[in-house]
């Protein structure tokens, strides 16, 4: 009984703990190319609607910063990287496909 | 021994799980990866090689760029490294009037202007960027002013020079109109910095305030005095002040000038940077002398119609009073008040005198303008005007010079020059000299009355000729007012100078 009542509180704990969790994105575009504006239209939505107040959004043009792509082996663009929490996660193409991004981000519909 | 070995092979198997997750993890990425390309999802590769890392952008996924180079609205052109246009877009072909078939594939050195090209060239070489204003050549062969921006870019191994052009011809055009409004206003404008260094002066400003503004201080070159009270008006108060401020300025000839000065405060972009002051100025001197002489017009004509209207009604009563006086006087039952008597007509005889003076100052008096000689008008009176100067211990002189006959009533006349030398001489406490001077001085007549008293101060110059305006003890404060207005008559006009030797009044008769 006893280890029953410590277990369903310090479940609740960590389940809180996963949905407050800042989630840190990096999404890496292609200057102005169309899949990337609409990936960064989509991300943004995203981040407004599920991950209010907790989402770090970094969003890097390859163009101008093509060192940071390369760290993090980027080879296509638009990618969107989940850092934070981990395992890390890459996303590829325009993110248009939400309910696959909500589901790898383990934000859930 | 086989309990180890159970053991080591137990976490052998983990690790391997755990591998084996992980490359199914990255197996995914990969799948996901290539899916991703093969399904078009993404538009752009990035390759790192031994040149650095390189961006592929896949088929129209340079679309936008080249929407915004074919609309922006500045000139934007490729050169290869000998200066050939490569590629350029349709508004450059607009600027320079030459259809964008013959533009590309022209060389860039024929429509440069020469040293433009070469100091472009020099910067190119080092690698550096090029901005500066250049004139480009139209197919008519007019310059265009321009902005022209140049930087060496580096594609597939190719050096090109990537141009961006700014049409200033409307600037250009603009700038020259204001220009022109600057230099060809009437009124003074000067343009100052924050610091109130002076930038710009047009025409009007450097024919009022003199040569050497540029570069000078404003309130150091320009010493202005308030109107109203003398103090000093420097440009931040100007600046201060919406209407504009009242000034005094006076000129190095010496002549002194009253202006309504106002400045603007400058803003040459939208937003709250100031840089500077423009000082605009309205000469009103003329305006200022004008309604001073109205003012003391208006007064004349209300005192002359009061005068006109009452003057012969008192005097016909004074008249009578006076003939009962003359009579009791000669009675021998008022011998005791003889004294008395004579002192009451001549307090009437006084009174009748500014009763004769006030019906001077009437504006539609009726005078005789003949030919004459004022030479002789004041010849004439020259030993009544002696015996007075010798009663108050001064001398008094002529000057006449050659001067034509003149329209004149030379009654008036003589109530002019006998009012200037009563004032001259009364003016004198020690003995003094009033010199009387005729002559002609471009196309006027001019005759003078010079005294050597202690001069007028300047607070009472701009009352002088107001009626009832007088200094001395028994004055009517008249006399001076029947000048003005005898001068007006006649086409004249009265002008005073002063000074701590002396006052000299002119009475300026225009030539036939």
């Amino acid at each position: 009984m006893e280890g029953q009542s410590s277990g369903v509180p310090e479940f609740e704990r960590l389940a809180a703990a996963a949905t407050n969790q800042v989630v840190v994105l990096e999404l890496y575009i292609a200057g102005s190319t169309p899949k990337s504006q609409r990936a960064v239209a989509n991300v943004r939505r995203i981040c407004s609607d599920w991950l209010p107040d907790r989402c770090e959004l970094h969003i890097i043009d390859i163009f101008q910063q093509p060192e940071l792509a390369r760290a993090r082996q980027i080879l296509a663009v638009p990618t969107l990287i989940r850092h934070h929490p981990a395992p890390k996660r890459l996303f590829i193409g325009d993110l248009s496909d939400q309910g696959a991004i909500l589901a790898g981000l383990g934000c859930g519909q | 021994m086989s309990e180890v070995s159970s053991l080591q092979i137990q976490q052998q198997l983990e690790q391997l799980r755990a591998e084996m997750t992980q490359l199914k993890q990255e197996l995914a990425e990969a799948n996901s990866l290539i899916g991703a390309i093969r399904a078009g999802e993404v538009d752009a590769l990035l390759v790192s090689g031994a040149v650095g890392d390189q961006v592929y952008v896949l088929r129209g996924a340079d679309q936008i760029y080249r929407v915004l180079v074919e609309e922006m609205h500045e000139g934007c052109a490729a050169l290869s490294a000998s200066g050939v246009i490569l590629f350029c877009n349709r508004n450059l072909a607009e600027m320079l009037q030459t259809p964008l078939e013959e533009l590309i594939g022209a060389s860039f050195h024929d429509i440069l202007q020469p040293v433009a090209w070469e100091a472009l060239a020099t910067c190119l070489l080092r690698e550096q960027g090029f901005r500066a204003e250049c004139n480009l050549r139209r197919s008519d062969g007019q310059w265009m002013p321009a902005i022209v921006s140049a930087s060496r870019i580096h594609s597939g191994g190719d050096r090109l020079t990537c141009l961006v052009v700014t049409d200033l011809s409307a600037q250009r055009r603009s700038e020259r109109f204001a220009q022109q409004v600057f230099e060809q206003v009437k009124q003074p404008v000067i343009v100052c910095d924050l610091q109130g260094k002076i930038n710009q002066a047009n025409p009007a400003a450097i024919s009022v305030f003199g040569e050497h503004l540029l570069g000078c201080d404003f309130d150091v070159s320009i010493p202005l005095t308030a109107a109203v009270d003398g103090a000093p008006c420097p440009l931040v108060e100007l600046a201060g002040s919406a209407a504009g401020i009242e000034v005094h300025y006076g000129q190095s000839s010496g002549r002194q000038l009253t202006l309504l000065a106002s400045a603007v405060r400058c803003h040459p972009y939208s937003g709250d940077e100031l840089v500077g002051y423009a000082v605009m100025f309205a000469d009103i001197t003329d305006r200022c002398l004008l309604a001073t002489e109205l003012a003391r017009l208006d007064r004349l004509n209300l005192i002359g119609e009061i005068a006109a209207g009452i003057g012969h009604e008192v005097r016909n009563p004074l008249t009578t009073v006076r003939g009962y006086l003359q009579m009791f006087s000669r009675k021998a039952q008022y011998a005791n008040d003889h004294r008395r008597l004579g002192l009451m007509i001549e307090e009437l005889d006084r009174a009748n005198s500014i009763i004769t003076e006030f019906l001077s100052l009437a504006k539609n008096k009726a005078v005789e303008l003949i030919p004459g000689d004022l030479n002789r008008v004041v010849e004439t009176m020259f030993p009544l005007l002696q015996a007075d100067a010798f009663r108050l211990g001064h001398e008094i002189r002529l000057e006449l010079g050659e001067i034509p006959r003149l329209s004149l009533d030379e009654k008036e006349m003589r109530q002019l020059i006998l009012n200037l030398v009563r004032n001259g001489l009364e003016a004198m406490s020690a003995s003094g000299e009033v010199v009387i001077r005729t002559y002609t001085q471009a196309e006027l007549l001019v005759l003078s009355v010079t005294d050597t008293g202690c001069g007028i101060p300047d607070e009472l110059l701009a009352k002088l000729g107001m009626p009832f305006f007088t200094t001395k003890e028994t004055g009517t404060g008249l006399g001076l007012s029947v000048c003005y207005r005898i001068a007006e008559r006649h086409g004249a006009w009265v002008e005073v100078d002063s000074s701590a030797a002396g006052t000299t009044f002119y009475v300026k008769f225009q030539l036939p």
